[in-house]
């Protein structure tokens, strides 16, 4: 996708869902050494969007973030470390056997003990502060992310509101 | 015609920003 106002437009979008689609392929079909290795690189997919697009200051929080994300990951065997209290909090796996060391189904992350987390200032430390369902264990990278989001949303917005009449 | 051109353009650009934030890894994107 491009949008006509060249100062903003947003090249190479499509390689967002493309990068996504690998990544749910990733995470339902794969386990153990191969989703380790698989997921980290999925990530890497966005990265010409990312280059194309990074004149713009969202996206260079959106690089921001994925690298810290990235950071966590590979600092911890391939996937997201979160913490067993952060699991009981967001609630969606309760009537899951869990143990320390496992994936968690359906997801980039991996149950681990606190002491054990490499980069844990990085890792899904953060409650958001919503009541369930809607509750997330989130990181840095992932807040991040989304202030980059908004800000390319803003600049977009902005970009297409009519010009004003001399 | 052009405008809804650009509203359409607009609404792809935004459903396009939210699935780079799910690809690059924040979880509470998903619905």
């Amino acid at each position: 996708m491009r949008t006509d106002r060249s100062s903003s437009a947003i090249r190479l979008l499509w390689t967002a869902p493309l990068a996504f689609a690998c990544q749910l392929l990733v995470i339902h079909l794969l386990d153990g050494a191969a989703l380790r290795v698989a997921l980290p690189l999925s990530h890497l997919l966005l990265l010409p969007f990312l280059l194309a697009n990074s004149r713009l200051l969202g996206v260079r929080l959106i690089a921001l973030g994925l690298a810290l994300n990235l950071l966590a990951i590979t600092a911890n065997g391939g996937l997201m470390p979160v913490e067993q209290s952060a699991v009981d909090a967001v609630g969606k796996h309760t009537n899951v056997e869990l143990t320390a060391g496992q994936h968690i189904p359906g997801s980039k992350n991996i149950l681990l003990e606190r002491d054990s987390i490499h980069l844990r200032p990085l890792s899904d430390v953060i409650l958001l502060p919503v009541p369930q369902p809607f509750t997330r264990a989130v990181s840095a990278g992932d807040l991040a992310i989304v202030a980059g989001v908004v800000a390319v949303l803003t600049t977009l917005v902005l970009s297409h509101r009519p010009e004003p009449h001399p | 015609m052009t405008k809804l051109r650009g509203l359409i353009t607009l609404a792809l650009g935004a459903i396009g920003l939210l699935i780079v934030g799910l690809a690059a890894g924040a979880p509470f994107m998903m619905p």
